[in-house]
């Protein structure tokens, strides 16, 4: 369990947040460069998954973020900022992907490529951590979930917010998904014992 | 404790922000090697990327360069209340225009029944679009499960409470109503698309299938205080088929549709190259 002082500091950090998204609804230059300066780590963390480039990723986030700037309007004050974002950075992450996929089938049928280019080439800078590897082999909806709830660290609640379903089926998800790392996991390990 | 009691512990908390572990969990996790490494796993929180400068520098310049203040979207109540006008609104209106008091069976039970239960689904539709127009609101259902569970129990209401009987003009007396009904939801459509462009839609499919049950709703109460063959099949076939076109429409177009974005710009938002 959290102690009293980081729950403590937690709660400051979502007033700090409310504070500064009403500012930015305000058109309040200092807390709108604010609120860039503190949230995009997070969301360019959760916009890079597992699988994206850097390149990518800050692509994603520049998008991301004119549509957090378009519906800034929808942020209702003293409600929770970050399933607010995240729900955006969701939709955001997932056009993207289907663009790139779309992108990706036009350019192997006009060339008639017959083999890809290799997975790593284009993932030049990624964060190659037995994490990211692992989180990487989930189904999407079960990757989504615990890189919100284990590696941006919301709540249940937020992720549940974020993703438009309910608690129940963010925890039926989360727990599928530890139940597939520790099969991962391990594999892993018995794959080094064979070697 | 168990493997399943350590997953309940980690819906509660992270293993990265973990300075002592409770006695019962060392435990476990001293002797079941498979939950001690998912434990160690996660605890492994990546740092927070970092932002390079340029990256950031342009995000603001986009955002400060574009930068005025914005009332925000009404509660979720006040929307609500804006698509419970729409339908109560049209509903009542057709139904001025149109109603039979001559009707057979106007003020039975099967009738009340249906009419309530068309009510409150509409009712609750509104809410649960109201909701769908601010991005991170809480859910307590599904879309598609809300969407499913409406058209059921509307179904489940007509084949209840009215007789199974097929006359010889079935096809051609459904086809009418479901035409009639079809055009009076039209408008009902059209005016919760305009109410709806107020806020960010991030789901068009689920938005587009809502709105297309919402607007055969209306169609269906107006249908029901006008049609005078009360008989199952056809009010299946000629009313209840309404929303169910109403659904399918709504979904195509809001699946679709290219920009997730009715708030701000129709346009929707610009790629990032074109920002540079």
């Amino acid at each position: 369990m959290r102690g009293g002082t980081a729950a403590q500091a937690a709660q400051a950090d979502i007033e700090e947040l409310q504070r500064l998204m009403v500012g930015y609804q305000k058109a309040d230059r200092e807390a709108a460069a604010q609120l860039v300066e503190r949230v995009s780590p997070m969301l360019l963390r959760f916009l890079a998954g597992p699988l994206q480039t850097r390149a990518y990723a800050e692509d994603m986030l520049q998008e991301c973020w004119l549509r957090i700037h378009r519906s800034r309007h929808t942020y209702r004050p003293g409600t929770p900022v970050l399933p607010w974002l995240f729900a955006i950075a969701r939709y955001t992450r997932i056009d993207a992907y289907r663009r790139r996929r779309q992108i990706d089938a036009n350019e192997l049928a006009v060339e008639d490529v017959s083999a890809s280019r290799p997975v790593e080439a284009t993932l030049p800078d990624r964060v190659d951590t037995d994490l990211w590897r692992l989180v990487g082999q989930l189904p999407p909806s079960q990757q989504e979930v615990v890189q919100m709830l284990k590696i941006s660290g919301l709540s249940l609640e937020e992720v549940a917010r974020a993703t438009g379903s309910t608690v129940g089926a963010v925890k039926q998800k989360a727990h599928r998904a530890y139940q597939k790392l520790r099969e991962l996991l391990n594999l892993d390990r018995e794959a080094r014992k064979g070697a | 404790m168990t493997c399943r009691e350590v997953n309940e512990y980690l819906d509660r908390s992270s293993p990265s922000d973990q300075a002592s572990l409770p006695q019962m969990l060392g435990k476990h996790l001293e002797n079941c090697e498979c939950c001690r490494g998912l434990w160690e796993l996660l605890a492994r929180r990546p740092c927070p990327r970092q932002v390079p400068q340029q990256v950031r520098s342009r995000i603001e310049h986009e955002l400060l360069g574009s930068l005025e203040p914005v009332a925000p979207l009404p509660k979720t109540g006040r929307l609500a209340l804006g698509f419970v006008l729409i339908f109560g609104g049209l509903s009542a209106l057709f139904v001025g225009l149109l109603a039979a008091p001559e009707a057979p069976g106007v003020n039975s039970f099967p009738f009340f029944a249906v009419a309530v239960v068309a009510s409150a689904v509409g009712l609750l539709l509104s809410l649960a679009l109201s909701r769908e127009m601010a991005p991170g609101e809480k859910r307590y259902v599904s879309p598609t499960a809300a969407h499913s569970s409406a058209l059921l129990g509307l179904f489940a209401a007509v084949a209840l409470v009215f007789p199974w009987r097929i006359d010889e003009r079935f096809l051609a007396e459904s086809w009418h109503c479901f035409r009639a009904g079809f055009l009076m939801s039209l408008p009902a459509a059209g005016l919760a698309l305009l109410l709806l462009r107020r806020g960010a839609v991030l789901s068009p499919e689920a938005v587009g299938a809502g709105t297309g049950l919402l607007a055969g709703l209306v169609g269906v109460l107006s249908l029901h205080f006008s049609c005078t063959i009360l008989t199952a099949p056809h009010i299946v076939l000629g009313h209840v088929m309404i929303p169910v076109a109403g659904v399918l429409i709504g979904y195509a177009a809001g699946r679709l549709m290219p920009v997730r974005w009715s708030a701000g710009s129709a346009a929707g938002p610009a790629t990032p190259s074109e920002t540079r």
